[in-house]
């Protein structure tokens, strides 16, 4: 008999690798099968989940609103782009001052440049506002599954998982380059640390 | 012909005697919602159905229906008009006066749930008697599939013994299951539990109601009358063979019925809860969230959609609080519902406040957009028993600040 179609786990990534990212697919050719971005650690991305820095919001519409807000986190900025078909977030995008931190539940869209380049955005299906100590355990989180990702594909050379093989198909970009971005957001999660540590001896 | 001007001349045919209606216009509404709207052929066709039925005033069900004779294995979809050889397996209490005739119908492919309502004034069909049922509607309802008798609905008895795939011939070969892994309706199954309570009956027809347990939880079992069945002791550990699972609101029970064979068992059974853990953000707050209305019939409390109860119609509901949430870790989802205490703690909102707060707004979404904002995309940590696909949440926390400890996950993250 029917079964529920399983939800879409959203996928914990970093914004440099979530900019890298341009390939997408889907695995039926029914209109309504989801649709994968390809990310470069060798997983499939339906669904994202972001905790970062809102830092800049712009109605960038011609005829009718659609706003544009950057998110950022230790690695690169994420573009959230929200117009009338969603309503909520795009709400929240035009009421929020600037700078807060805020979690973004969305669906990865790609969409070509004038300059013919693939870039990537994100489709929020929510934005709320949240406090530092979520977006640390976010930056924990990523860099945990980030790990994770790059330690299976470098366990896995002869890509039996189907998305490392694809993404060493779609991508010059080895898994390895990530790591770097782990460790700076790791590192600057420990600053942080030390300074508010510092603050609070003096 | 386009798939677009088969389903037109369908609905044309059904039509044909209260409309005076083209196939053109029936294909140009159809071809509108699926081609310009890219609504899904399915839901186009019902909603050109819907349209007609309200210009010639009539009921879904006074329209005879395209009914194709179909096996109950291969039902998989809702609304559609068929026709069933079907033995009746095992009749239920209903459990409103809205409704004659509950039970079980079976056929070499499998079992079904079926019923019948007051209104429809069919006659009473028997237990273990095979009928031929014309133009009966299937229906779905959390995705169990069941048949639906209505006034149009012919029925017939046959003189035919169907080998129904179900007690007789399923005997022996069940699988024994946990109590706590119950999760699908209509299974037959073989269980060993202890009676941990036995309940007062609140109708004639259920000689025994109350609670089964065994190391994974405890599962509600009722006892019917006509099966005839020796009566069980509380505290007393049996082993139960050809039980029948259900399913009522994404909570499972168990039926025991003629061919249940029952064995008093020498050893004493730990019953164990079945609360489990899970952590994540929660990502998602699902449709039905926040300040709802339920159905105020005893025993149903279904949730009513635009103030209807799926079985009893439109009736004045009461106000309830609740969440459905999802919570996503990044390798997997966990679905969960907060109930009026839980809610209230996660999202600081009470059932007066929210009343209230519906009342100033005059919209009872304000309640689920409030919550929404206090709580998506925060992580936390909750647990309770699970029903279903759900868990239930009675404990629960915020979690932040780092998952683990960044110096450990930096050196591990270097020495890639």
């Amino acid at each position: 008999m029917s079964s529920a179609p399983t939800r879409e786990v959203a996928q914990r990534v970093f914004a440099r690798e979530f900019n890298d990212s341009g390939y997408t697919f889907k695995e039926s050719d029914d209109d309504r099968a989801p649709v994968y971005l390809l990310l470069p650690t060798g997983e499939r991305a339906n669904r994202i989940f972001v905790v970062g820095t809102l830092t800049e919001t712009e109605d960038v519409g011609e005829d009718s609103e659609y706003w544009r807000g950057r998110v950022v986190d230790p690695t690169g900025t994420f573009f959230v782009y929200a117009g009338q078909y969603q309503p909520e977030a795009a709400n929240v995008l035009r009421e929020i001052e600037t700078p807060k931190y805020v979690a973004v539940v969305g669906k990865p869209r790609t969409y070509e440049t004038d300059e013919g380049d693939t870039n990537v955005a994100v489709r929020p299906e929510s934005i709320t506002i949240v406090d530092a100590a979520t977006r640390d355990r976010w930056v924990t989180e990523t860099a945990g599954r980030t790990v994770e990702r790059i330690e299976a594909a470098a366990e896995d050379p002869e890509g039996i998982n189907e998305y490392a093989r694809m993404a060493t198909e779609q991508y010059d970009l080895p898994p390895e380059n990530y790591r770097e971005a782990v460790v700076a957001a790791l590192e600057e999660l420990e600053d942080e640390e030390s300074m508010d540590a510092e603050i609070e001896a003096a | 012909m386009t798939d677009v001007r088969q389903h037109a001349v369908d609905i044309h045919e059904q039509f044909s005697n209260h409309l005076d209606i083209g196939v053109d216009d029936v294909e140009a509404r159809l071809d509108t919602l699926v081609n310009e709207y890219r609504v899904p052929a399915d839901e186009a066709r019902r909603s050109v159905v819907s349209h007609y039925l309200d210009e010639a005033g009539l009921e879904r069900e006074d329209i005879r229906g395209e009914s194709a004779s179909m096996q109950i294995e291969s039902i998989d979809t809702a609304d559609q008009w068929i026709d069933v050889t079907a033995e009746v397996v095992q009749l239920w209490e209903p459990r409103s006066e809205s409704i004659s005739q509950v039970g079980l119908l079976g056929d070499e492919t499998g079992t079904m749930k079926f019923v019948s309502f007051a209104t429809s004034e069919l006659p009473e069909i028997e237990e273990g008697t095979t009928y031929r049922f014309e133009n009966v509607v299937t229906d779905e309802y959390q995705e169990r599939f069941s048949i639906k008798l209505n006034r149009t609905t012919g029925i017939e008895e046959v003189d035919e013994d169907l080998d129904v795939d179900a007690p007789e011939s399923g005997r022996g070969e069940n699988a024994q299951v946990e109590l706590a892994a119950i999760d699908t309706d209509e299974q037959w199954i073989d269980v060993t539990a202890k009676v941990t309570e036995l309940w007062e009956p609140r109708s004639e027809s259920i000689s025994q109601v109350g609670l089964l347990g065994d190391q994974s939880g405890a599962t509600k079992f009722v006892s019917f009358a006509t099966s005839e069945l020796p009566e069980l002791d509380e505290g007393a550990v049996y082993r139960l063979e050809n039980v029948v699972t259900d399913e009522y609101q994404g909570d499972f029970s168990v039926k025991l019925n003629r061919t249940t064979s029952i064995e008093r068992v020498e050893e004493d059974i730990e019953v164990g809860d079945n609360t489990v853990e899970a952590e994540g953000v929660l990502i998602d707050i699902q449709n039905g969230s926040g300040l709802i209305k339920r159905c105020p019939n005893d025993d149903c409390t279904r949730v009513l959609q635009n103030g209807r109860c799926s079985e009893h119609g439109e009736v004045e509901g009461e106000f309830d609080l609740r969440i459905k949430g999802v919570l996503d870790d990044g390798n997997e989802v966990q679905e969960t519902i907060f109930d009026r205490e839980a809610t209230a703690e996660l999202g600081g909102i009470g059932l007066e406040e929210a009343k209230e707060m519906a009342m100033d707004a005059l919209d009872t979404t304000v309640v689920a957009d409030e919550i929404n904002e206090t709580v998506l995309g925060r992580y936390y940590r909750v647990s309770g028993p699970t029903l279903g696909r759900y868990l239930l949440v009675n404990e629960m926390a915020e979690i932040s600040g780092p998952t683990t400890d960044p110096e450990e996950l930096l050196i591990k993250a270097r020495s890639i």
